[in-house]
């Protein structure tokens, strides 16, 4: 618990960290696609503020496929857009925005079912697998005698 | 069917020869004991006699042993064995005999003239006297009601006397006082003096047509013959000839030694001019009074001390007794003699509560050394402690009590190096049965009983119907009680007899059952002992028995923990029940090897069960960790998705 809980906080740290450090780097290189950008990632970015699972893997999950959905958007307005408006113009219109936020309700969506479709797959053959244990429990009680009163 | 009934029929018969028809009594055949007639299915002239045995008292074995083929003028013992009891009431011992060639002497008591008393009675008699001397044996059955005569003239023949304990059924007049003062089983096998003694009796009854001291009770009688003599007091109302009474002179001597024997009585003339030798006993004219006894001489006061024996202790040890033997008597050496034993007596203090018989038994002895064994007001010769034993057991706790302490104790052998009695019988083999006594547990003494009396049955209550004398009759009960689904077969009774009966093996089995200290090892015991039993005395299948035992062993399949097994052995059982064969279903039970597999066997299938257990009891309380760890992977998938999309549209711009 908490050696997850310590590399929950160092994972934390090394994505903000990261981000810190790529949003610093664009911001230099080019203040305004940066802006657009944080557009385009804020559901991510607010995923991490209030993400409280170890390492953020939620949030990690949604910026990553965010940031996939905006690969082609960024590189685009790289070479078309110019100045804060233009850029805002030209990236922050609806359908990138729709399709990076979907993007992230995706994420979301995958984060979340993942596990259960796991948990059910594990507890399907976690059952089959009781019964077998029961099935050779009570062939071994029938054939030695052994604690009937305690089959299950 | 008619197979069924010859072997039925050969198996009633005594000796595969003798029929014992039981519904025709021969009321005056047995001399006083209970006759049938028998027929021999060998033999043209097939009537014989079956006289029964009680169950109370040994028929004489070395005798029906030593005695198998017809004696003249003798009743001679042909065979013996076991036959329906009268009505069928169960089973009985019978001793066949030669008949009798007419009705007792005693049927008409008349006088005899003193030429037929020898022709007739005397020499026949001593003839047959002879026959048994020579062979180391004795009669002891001489009475009117045991002499038969076919037709007047004709010579007598003497009855039998091997179906009871020697004397036991004779009246005390016709034994010799020191024989007539014991208890009636305590006679013992005597000596040929003590026949030649009953002989003379009985012609003394014949040539007066009367028994001598009729009148009298037994303490009475013997009194007057040892105060007057066996003769004396014997004839004193009856008239006899000079040469009659010359012989029965010899015949009723006081010591045995001094009667003639069979083979001088055959020949008179060798007889004739004999005289007793006996000097005359001292008597004193001042007589002791024992009670209201006056006693005038050391045999009567042996005889007195015999019968009271507080009294008499008391006497000895206020010194009465010596004081009138040394004045009255003037016999100084027994009253020195009787004085060392009192002293001896109160400063020896291991004997405890035996000090006062002890003291009493060796006085007697000291005073008349004729005196048979007097202990506890009891007196006995020592050859008869196993007919005493029996009658004991039987009915009489005195007498028990009383054989039980000289079986135990060194009191005969002490009382035999006192006196000179080389002419008895040796007693039973005491250090032995003493050992046994005192080391055989709680059935010592009816192991000795039915040691010492080999033809008689066990008395086990589950047997009274049954005469079981052998170990192979024992075989034959156990199938027989098997049937009847008792707890169990082996009781203290059988397990004696057991002990007594089988060998040195079988007799440490038994010690091992009398040990068992719970019912389980009780009854584990007794299977085991079943199964030598029928080893080595029953071979034979036995199923009724077989089946019995495996209702005894079926609990024991519990112990196999492997049901499928267990049941498989259950079915296995009931077959071998039909072989009647023990060993096999203990051998069935009782494989160790198969049962330590089956041990280890339950050993493991538990270990897996415990852990199938821990395994569920895992997937029960597991289910929380299980989900955190699915989501965990399941997130973890989610950004490796998420990774790979990112990395592919990079791919895809840059490439």
């Amino acid at each position: 618990m908490s050696t997850g809980s310590k590399l929950g906080r160092g994972m934390r740290g090394l994505i903000v960290l990261l981000l810190g450090l790529a949003g610093g780097g664009l911001i230099a290189l080019s203040p305004d696609i940066a802006l657009p950008l944080a557009v385009l990632l804020l559901p991510g970015l607010l995923a991490l503020v209030l993400d409280r699972t170890p390492g953020c893997s939620v949030a990690r999950a949604i910026l990553l496929f965010q940031a996939a959905a905006c690969v082609h958007p960024v590189v685009d307005s790289w070479y078309r857009c110019a100045g804060i408006d233009g850029c805002m113009s030209y990236l922050a219109e609806w359908p990138t925005v729709l399709r990076s936020w979907l993007a992230a309700a995706a994420a979301w969506v995958v984060s979340q079912s993942v596990p259960l479709v796991l948990k059910v797959l594990d507890d399907y053959r976690l059952r089959y697998r009781r019964s077998a244990l029961v099935a050779k429990r009570e062939a071994l009680a029938a054939e030695w005698g052994l604690g009937d009163g305690e089959q299950r | 069917m008619a197979d069924g009934s010859l072997v039925a029929l050969s198996n009633t018969l005594i000796g595969g020869r003798f029929a014992v028809d039981t519904s025709q009594v021969l009321a005056d055949a047995g001399g006083g004991l209970p006759a049938y007639l028998a027929r021999d299915r060998a033999a043209a002239d097939g009537r014989r006699v079956a006289l029964a045995v009680s169950r109370d008292a040994s028929p004489r074995a070395r005798h029906l042993k030593m005695l198998d083929e017809p004696i003249d003028y003798l009743m001679a013992p042909l065979s013996h064995g076991i036959a329906p009891n009268p009505g069928g009431n169960g089973e009985g011992y019978f001793v066949v005999c030669t008949s009798p060639p007419g009705p007792p002497v005693s049927a008409a008591l008349n006088v005899w003239p003193e030429k037929a008393l020898i022709d007739l009675v005397l020499r026949p008699i001593a003839a047959v006297l002879d026959i048994l001397h020579a062979r180391r044996l004795t009669h002891r059955a001489i009475r009117p009601n045991n002499v038969f005569q076919g037709a007047p003239g004709q010579p007598v023949t003497l009855g039998a006397a091997w179906a009871a304990p020697p004397a036991m059924h004779q009246p005390g007049v016709f034994e010799s006082p020191y024989s007539a003062m014991c208890h009636p089983a305590c006679r013992g096998d005597g000596s040929i003096g003590d026949d030649v003694y009953a002989l003379g009796v009985l012609l003394l009854t014949l040539s007066g047509g009367k028994i001598p001291m009729a009148s009298m009770d037994d303490a009475t009688r013997v009194r007057w013959q040892l105060d007057l003599g066996s003769f004396a007091a014997l004839t004193r109302e009856f008239s006899l000839s000079g040469a009659l009474a010359d012989l029965l002179r010899l015949m009723l001597a006081e010591d045995p030694e001094q009667r003639p024997l069979p083979s001088q009585l055959v020949d008179l003339a060798t007889t004739r001019g004999r005289r007793v030798a006996a000097r005359p006993a001292r008597r004193s004219q001042n007589p002791l009074m024992l009670q209201d006894t006056a006693v005038f001489d050391a045999r009567t006061l042996a005889y007195g001390l015999f019968l009271d024996e507080k009294k008499a202790v008391q006497f000895l040890r206020n010194g009465l007794v010596t004081q009138w033997l040394r004045r009255g008597l003037g016999d100084a050496g027994s009253a020195t003699q009787i004085e060392e034993l009192v002293r001896g007596r109160v400063a020896e203090t291991k004997s405890g509560s035996w000090s006062d018989s002890l003291l009493l038994m060796h006085t007697i002895s000291a005073l008349n050394f004729r005196m048979p064994l007097c202990w506890r007001g009891i007196a006995l010769w020592p050859e008869a402690l196993p007919a005493m034993l029996a009658d004991g057991i039987a009915s009489n706790a005195e007498l028990l009590a009383a054989a039980e302490e000289l079986l135990s104790t060194d009191v005969v052998t002490s009382w035999s190096e006192a006196g000179a009695r080389s002419r008895r019988p040796d007693a039973p083999d005491l250090p032995s049965q003493r050992q046994v006594l005192q080391g055989g547990g709680p059935g010592a003494l009816l192991r000795l009983f039915y040691a010492s009396n080999p033809l008689l049955p066990c008395r086990s209550p589950t047997t009274t119907t049954a005469w079981v004398a052998t170990m192979p009759d024992l075989m034959r009960f156990f199938e027989t009680a098997a049937e009847r689904e008792e707890d169990s077969l082996i009781d203290l009774h059988i397990s004696a007899f057991i002990a007594a009966r089988g060998d040195r093996k079988i007799e440490l089995q038994v010690s091992g059952l009398a040990g068992a200290k719970d019912a389980e090892s009780f009854r584990r015991a007794e299977l085991a002992l079943l199964q030598d039993l029928q080893a080595r005395y029953h071979p034979s299948p036995m199923p009724a028995l077989a089946k019995w035992v495996a209702g005894r062993l079926r609990p024991d399949l519990q112990r196999w923990r492997n049901k499928p097994r267990r049941e498989a052995m259950r079915a296995r059982l009931d077959a071998l029940t039909q072989s009647g064969s023990l060993s096999r279903l203990l051998e069935l039970v009782e494989d160790r090897s198969a049962w330590v597999l089956d041990s280890a066997g339950a050993r493991l299938a538990a270990n897996e069960v415990a852990k199938i257990d821990a395994e569920m009891a895992a997937i029960d309380h597991e289910d929380k960790a299980r989900f955190a760890e699915a989501e965990r992977f399941g997130r973890a998938i989610a950004g490796g998705i998420g990774l790979s999309a990112f990395i592919l549209m990079v791919m895809s711009v840059l490439l």
